[in-house]
């Protein structure tokens, strides 16, 4: 019991550090609030959804699924947002009206039904482990997202690209003195963001499932996590999908009552004592 | 003598105006008169968000919990305990007003970004108590069969009603917009170092936005209890602030005239065009987009000024009534706060 539930929390925070560490990046680079974030979550996992249906391939899928959100985030930067940077509520209006269409355009190609995505063959028992069930595509999602993080993390800590980010979440205005060109690097960071967040939802298939209404629930989870670990944070992002992974599957073993409502209660906590979240990345004010 | 004879002929012409366009839905059927109501509630709350995220640019996320808050409060004391309607409505202002003393001594700590996640989360945590505390809230099911204000049960007297409710938000506002609280209000926006340094206490003032904000959301919140008759937690749902925040922002944020027209926009796009094509979700965001690409302050600050010169050519023709000139929309202009701005943010 004790083990199930601490590979569920662990699991469950390897998923959503996959979904927000987009949106803090681009939040940290761009000061874009994407509402849209959660509709990559949404068309990632549908998408992955048919093609699991057609090749019975999962990681097929996975790639499908990536690569339809990176198109649709590209689009978008590079259609709309990349007028309205610094423009608070355009972008809000924006990503936004971009989360109804493509929750409409979810909703006229798939229907209104809850699908789980099948895991892949192999992966679908449970393995027993100190006499405890351990569904197996759990484990697998601790690897892949462990894997993830150590991949994020090292290419935003230990590479050009990833100085080049960091300087530019710090000021901006300072490393395009330096020369680095920061408008493509935004265009780069905002479709991977895009397309880990589609990974995202195929991976999540399996567990949360992909419904009508995902996009915002997940888009919201992706925003207080962002706030709790700091926004532009690996590190940060990493914390928050911990906390709040933990939070979430405890609260709702220990305090089913107010389960929908506590991963909330622990974000309005940790601004009041730490408002620029647990892990803040230098050069941002937000009090 | 004879300015102060124009002006109050103007004010004339101003509230005749209000009232035609207040009594047009009358002669529709009642569908359409009791659509016109809750245009007018969400009105109402757009123009109380306004406050915080036009005049003094907190973008709030969680506006909901004020509307929410107040219909619980009014549906509570309305089903359970039976009390008279004004009993309702005080508590249902009190009750909104206190959430706006305590969360505004918690929210206005923070900015950005943040603002708007702390009110999300408040009313997150709200809505979580609305759905599960059953005993007080009905759960999913919320509480029905609230019923109307005694004289004003039909759909017409209503209408009348929300319609005088919605006139009276509507002068106050407009008195807070044009006072100098108003005016302090929107300095805070803009740089809120210089009237600290002017000697105004900003966090009193700013508390002061938020308690006003929440307590009209509030009045909102009641007038939609009753006119709905039923009560649910999706009230106090992320859709409803998302939903007020967009009319805001879709109508100009920072006028009068933006929050009403983003909430008449949003309502009848969201009920008419539902009942033409399933895809009104679709034509809802292409409006967004669209609006940001053609009108990126928002519609009001746009289409005002041509309004205002077709008025002023007829207030001319009407025995010079108005004045081309003073056309003005009230808020700013973008190039203003920039020359006032200049950090940028």
């Amino acid at each position: 019991m004790v083990l199930e539930q601490l590979v569920n929390a662990v699991s469950y925070s390897m998923l959503l550090f996959l979904l927000a560490v987009g949106l803090s990046v681009t939040l940290g680079l761009l000061r874009v609030v994407n509402l849209t974030h959660g509709s990559y979550y949404l068309l990632g996992g549908y998408v992955g959804l048919s093609v699991v249906r057609w090749t019975h391939n999962f990681l097929l899928a996975t790639g499908a699924g990536a690569a339809t959100t990176a198109a649709l985030a590209a689009l978008m930067f590079w259609g709309l947002l990349r007028r309205f940077l610094g423009q608070e509520s355009a972008q809000v209006l924006i990503t936004f009206g971009s989360l109804f269409i493509v929750a409409d355009g979810c909703l006229a190609i798939w229907g209104g039904q809850t699908y789980t995505i099948p895991p892949p063959p192999g992966l679908s028992s449970s393995l027993l482990l100190a006499g405890a069930h351990i569904p197996t595509y759990l484990l697998l999602l601790i690897a892949v997202g462990a894997t993830g993080a150590a991949a994020v993390y090292w290419v935003f800590e230990r590479t050009r690209v990833g100085a080049m980010v960091r300087a530019a979440v710090d000021d901006r205005e300072l490393a395009e003195a330096c020369g680095v060109d920061v408008r493509a690097l935004s265009f780069g960071v905002f479709t991977l963001g895009g397309a880990i967040a589609g990974l995202a939802g195929v991976l999540g298939g399996p567990v949360i499932g992909v419904y009508p209404g995902a996009d915002l629930a997940v888009l919201l989870l992706a925003l207080v996590i962002v706030v709790v670990g700091g926004a532009g944070s690996m590190l940060g992002a990493l914390l928050g999908s911990l906390v709040i992974g933990f939070v979430t599957t405890y609260g709702s073993l220990y305090f089913p009552e107010i389960a929908s409502g506590i991963v909330y209660l622990a974000m309005v906590l940790v601004i009041l004592f730490r408002p620029q979240g647990l892990v803040p990345a230098r050069g941002l004010d937000q009090t | 003598m004879r300015g102060q004879r124009a002006g109050l002929m103007a004010w004339g012409f101003r509230v005749m105006v209000v009232g035609m366009v207040l009594a047009a839905p009358l002669g529709l059927p009642p569908f359409y008169v009791n659509l016109s109501g809750q245009v007018l509630i969400y009105a109402i709350l757009a123009l109380s968000l306004d406050l915080l995220a036009g005049v003094l640019g907190l973008w709030s996320l969680g506006h909901a919990a004020a509307f929410g808050v107040a219909a619980y409060t009014a549906a509570f004391l309305a089903e359970r305990l039976g009390v008279s309607w004004g009993i309702q409505l005080i508590s249902g202002l009190g009750v909104a007003a206190a959430l706006g003393c305590v969360g505004g001594l918690v929210v206005m700590r923070v900015r950005g970004l943040y603002f708007m996640m702390l009110t999300l989360g408040i009313a997150q945590v709200l809505w979580a108590l609305a759905e599960n505390w059953t005993g007080l809230t009905g759960g999913a099911d919320g509480i029905p069969g609230i019923g109307r204000p005694s004289p004003f049960i039909t759909t017409n007297s209503f209408y009348v009603f929300l319609a005088a409710c919605f006139a009276l938000n509507l002068l106050v506002l407009w008195a807070i917009h044009r006072s100098n609280y108003g005016l302090i209000l929107r300095g805070i926006r803009d740089n809120a170092l210089r009237m600290e340094a002017l000697g105004v206490a900003t966090f009193r003032a700013r508390l002061g936005a938020y308690v006003l904000a929440s307590t009209i959301g509030g009045f909102a919140g009641v007038l939609f209890a009753w006119q709905q008759g039923l009560v649910s937690p999706g009230v106090l749902s992320v859709d409803t602030s998302a939903e007020t925040l967009l009319m805001v922002i879709l109508g100009g944020a920072g006028t009068l005239g933006g929050p009403i027209l983003g909430a008449v926009i949003v309502v009848l796009l969201e009920t008419l065009v539902s009942t033409i094509t399933a895809r009104w979700m679709t034509a809802l965001g292409v409006c967004y987009i669209l609006t940001v690409l053609g009108a990126p302050q928002g519609l009001y600050p746009v289409l005002m000024p041509k309004v205002a010169r077709v008025f002023a050519t007829w207030g001319r023709w009407f025995g010079g009534i108005g004045d081309g000139k003073r056309a003005r929309v009230e808020g700013d202009s973008p190039s203003l706060r920039r020359a006032t701005h200049p950090e940028g943010h």
